[in-house]
């Protein structure tokens, strides 16, 4: 999985992730370059420290359109901590034809596998690759 | 998952964690954050199911676990049980750095009570479930010596009736007859020639045995749960109102709490009922003087484990802890797990390795952290404390005030005596 994405947007970045809280966890906000509005609901919420969770990516248009064939990944870090997390967390399969195009109904991209093994913050990252282009955003989730 | 290069940038961009200035508080004025920290240290005896293991909770079996558990007779040396390197009157450790078994081990016994909460056994996690991390020292050279023949045999000829009750099935007088006395696949050449000369179904029928004797070890484990401590009953006085908390910590332990949750920190890794994150992390110990590859090793091994969820013996396959498991994690390396806290002060000498004496020792050492780690890097949480010798000896105290009441005499001894002799070395 290329990681090159994620450093892009520590650069557009810069410290603006760092004034999001938890309270941005389910609600939408617009990606870097504002092609798309992302979501990011955390389920359980808040997750049990140490313990699977999942993570459910809503995207869509700035028209509120959902975005359902697009390439999404998600990811969570503690920059200062210098790591990331002990597991690999996967997409669940969306409705896919017999030549794999995918679609996520309702712009809906599930993933199963998060774990903050740690308490403290958390970077939540997210990057779409979708009909207008690519584009990412990023939220501070303190995990306890 | 790590990258590097964001959280470097991160980190030189000055972007911080938590800028909240908080008023400065007496010990024992706990703001609404802290009582909620102290809430979640706070003992709780819910039990998560083990589906990998169908007579987790079954009485019986958990009753013939018992007295597997102290049996020297799986030892074909008769003279290595469980209890051996998890004593009770130890807090089910050992009092040594490292076991003695047959032979010597590696690391420092791990504490049994609330090991039944975490996803992983063993300092470096390679067992994913307490039956299979049983299977580990029965066949380990230098731990009880056996195999699982002999300890099939064993399980028939001296607890067969209880056995059979539980499981049925078993091991048939003709098989017991025809099977040798020790084979086992991987142990050394000559058990594994045994092993490999045995038929399909007699080999089938040891595992049969192994697996569930191994289980109802298992179910007796989980019955050792960590019991409430003084430190409870202070959370549960102080969330009721009781600034005092009723009395149950003395002065300096409470003083010791506030460190823990406060200046010291201990609450990142040591959080939760358990105080364990059950997480793996490198302290850079002083000391070692060999490479120990930690979990680094100990993820590969738990995702191949012959006894893991989702081996066949395994009682369930949603095994989701494995299906997302990332063995390739950078800061496993001379990794160990973060053990819990609870009965801390039962369990010296301290560390994977048991190169710290005493709990004064290990306050030592996360307050200076000497030297650096030899492999990859120390946890970068880590930091020097800055404590005064009256900190250190408050945070001891408070540890102490972590030991639970004794469990009852029926889950700390063997139900009746076992005669060791009755099952002589037999090779």
């Amino acid at each position: 999985m290329t990681r090159a994405w994620l450093v892009g947007l520590a650069l557009l970045s810069g410290c603006t992730t760092s004034s999001a809280t938890s309270a941005s966890v389910g609600e939408f906000r617009r990606t870097q370059v504002g092609r798309y509005q992302v979501k990011l609901e955390l389920e359980p919420e808040p997750p049990p420290l140490g313990e699977l969770f999942r993570v459910r990516a809503t995207v869509t248009l700035r028209d509120g359109r959902p975005v359902e064939t697009a390439k999404v990944e998600v990811d969570a870090q503690m920059p200062q901590h210098e790591h990331g997390m002990e597991t690999r967390p996967r997409l669940r399969p969306g409705e896919c034809d017999a030549e794999d195009r995918c679609k996520f109904p309702d712009g809906i991209y599930i993933f199963d596998g998060f774990k903050f093994h740690m308490s403290g913050d958390w970077t939540l990252l997210v990057h779409v690759e979708g009909p207008r282009g690519p584009d990412s955003t990023s939220l501070i989730y303190r995990a306890r | 998952m790590r990258i590097a290069p964001l959280a470097s940038l991160l980190v030189l961009l000055g972007c911080p964690g938590s800028t909240v200035t908080e008023p400065v508080r007496q010990p024992g004025d706990w703001s609404e954050e802290e009582l909620q920290t102290l809430r979640a240290l706070r003992l709780d005896p819910t039990l998560p199911a083990d589906p990998t293991n169908r007579w987790s909770d079954d009485p019986e079996a958990a009753k013939l676990g018992r007295s597997l558990f102290f049996d020297p007779g799986l030892s074909p040396s008769g003279a290595v049980s469980c209890a051996t390197c998890h004593n009770p009157a130890l807090g089910f450790s050992d009092g040594r750095a490292v076991s003695q078994g047959v032979g010597e081990t590696a690391r420092n016994a791990p504490a049994i009570p609330g090991s039944q909460y975490g996803p992983w056994q063993f300092w470096d996690g390679r067992a994913d479930t307490l039956w299979a991390q049983a299977a580990g020292p029965v066949e380990s050279p230098v731990e009880m010596g056996s195999d699982r023949t002999f300890f099939a045999r064993h399980v028939m000829n001296t607890h067969g009736e209880a056995y059979r009750a539980i499981f049925g099935g078993g091991l048939t007088q003709e098989q017991l007859d025809r099977l040798p006395a020790r084979a086992a696949p991987g142990i050394d050449p000559d058990l594994d020639a045994a092993w490999k000369a045995l038929s399909a179904e007699d080999r089938e029928a040891v595992m049969e045995v192994f697996t569930k004797g191994l289980k109802a070890i298992a179910a007796y484990e989980r019955q050792l749960l960590p019991t409430e401590a003084p430190f409870d009953r202070y959370v549960d006085a102080v969330l009721a109102g009781d600034p005092e908390g009723g009395g149950h910590l003395k002065p300096a332990q409470v003083r010791g709490l506030s460190l823990f949750v406060r200046e010291a920190n201990c609450t990142l890794c040591h959080h939760g009922p358990h105080f364990t994150d059950r997480a793996f992390h490198n302290l850079g110990l002083p000391g070692l003087t060999r490479y120990d590859p930690g979990r680094s090793l100990g993820a590969l091994e738990v995702l191949s484990h012959e006894f893991n969820c989702k081996s066949p013996w395994s009682d369930t396959d949603r095994c989701e802890e494995l299906e997302y498991l990332d063995p390739s994690f950078p800061d496993f390396q001379q990794a160990f797990k973060t053990p819990t806290l609870r009965n801390v002060a039962l369990t010296a000498p301290y560390m994977h390795h048991g190169g710290l004496q005493t709990l004064h020792e290990v306050i030592e050492f996360y307050d200076e952290l000497p030297g650096e780690s030899n492999v990859n890097h120390r946890e970068l949480t880590l930091q020097p404390l800055g404590l005064t010798e009256k900190d250190r000896r408050d945070l001891v105290s408070f540890l102490n005030a972590l030991t639970g009441d004794p469990l009852p005499d029926r889950l700390t001894s063997p139900p009746d005596p076992v005669d060791a002799s009755s099952t002589p070395p037999t090779r």
